[in-house]
């Protein structure tokens, strides 16, 4: 019972690691590049 | 083009979430952890696929001169790099639950992280070098050599030696061995993250390129 339990917990980190991996780097580029045009347009 | 986002974000990303987490038919020996081979693989891929297009770029680097190929390589290794430690974070958890230990040295697990390692040095070669033109023939001869090194690290090698890994997703007798539900699931997974990839790609690289814009924007400025 304890080594499902277990298992079902790495199960769930490393579904919510990959997640967290791709879609915040992918917000992270989202939030950089508006901001970055934003400076660039300024600059310009 | 516009809404290709809301179908991927509003339809095939739930149905997805659905097929990996809920609908999935459990393999025996893997129990709960089946779900991660849907998750795991895929990433992996994308690991490959985006040193293949930064070698690509580089190729048209050293071909064409041209600044933005070399500029879209650097995006598109950085996206393998993050690629490649998902795959062996995701990898060691799984390899936790399946073989006991976070880290056997399995040629796979061996692999990736000599990948990793080699993809580290292209970075740091990048930051090492001031003047343009030379680091970005450099990055390209190097990310070209790098590349060479993925088909022996990733197809050949652990096809070579003994390996915990299962047999390859398509294996030595050139079949795929898995049930229907869990093959097409795969490859709904697959056709998934390739085309969250298609959008991280199209940021990564069109955000290096108005850094480098801004940068020579403020250079220009400062000449004046």
């Amino acid at each position: 019972m304890e080594e499902a339990y277990n298992n079902l917990v790495y199960v769930t980190s490393i579904i919510i690691a990959i997640c967290l991996g791709v879609f915040g780097y992918g917000f992270y580029l989202f939030r950089e590049l508006r901001k970055i045009k934003s400076e660039v347009s300024r600059e310009g | 083009m516009k809404y290709l986002k809301y179908i991927f974000i509003f339809i095939v990303l739930p149905i997805q979430i659905y097929l990996a987490i809920w609908y999935t038919p459990v393999v025996k020996g893997l129990g709960e952890s089946t779900r991660v081979f849907y998750y795991h693989v895929p990433v992996a891929w994308l690991a490959v696929l985006s040193f293949l297009i930064s070698a690509i770029y580089s190729a048209q680097f050293l071909r064409k001169r041209d600044f933005k190929a070399d500029l879209k390589a650097e995006a598109n290794a950085r996206l393998g790099l993050l690629f490649s430690v998902l795959a062996t974070v995701s990898g060691s958890l799984w390899a936790k639950i399946t073989w006991g230990d976070l880290w056997n040295w399995d040629p796979r697990e061996t692999s990736i992280l000599i990948l990793l390692i080699i993809y580290l040095a292209y970075f740091t070669l990048r930051s090492s070098v001031e003047d343009e033109d030379r680091k970005a023939t450099l990055s390209a001869v190097y990310s070209l050599a790098a590349f060479a090194t993925v088909p022996l690290l990733i197809f050949v090698i652990p096809r070579v030696y003994e390996s915990l890994h299962p047999d390859p997703i398509l294996n030595e007798r050139g079949k795929v061995e898995m049930s229907s539900t869990i093959r097409w699931i795969f490859l709904f997974s697959m056709i998934t993250f390739t085309w969250l990839f298609v959008y991280l790609k199209k940021y990564q690289e069109e955000l290096m390129l108005l850094k480098n814009r801004k940068r020579n924007l403020i250079l220009e400025k400062l000449k004046k």
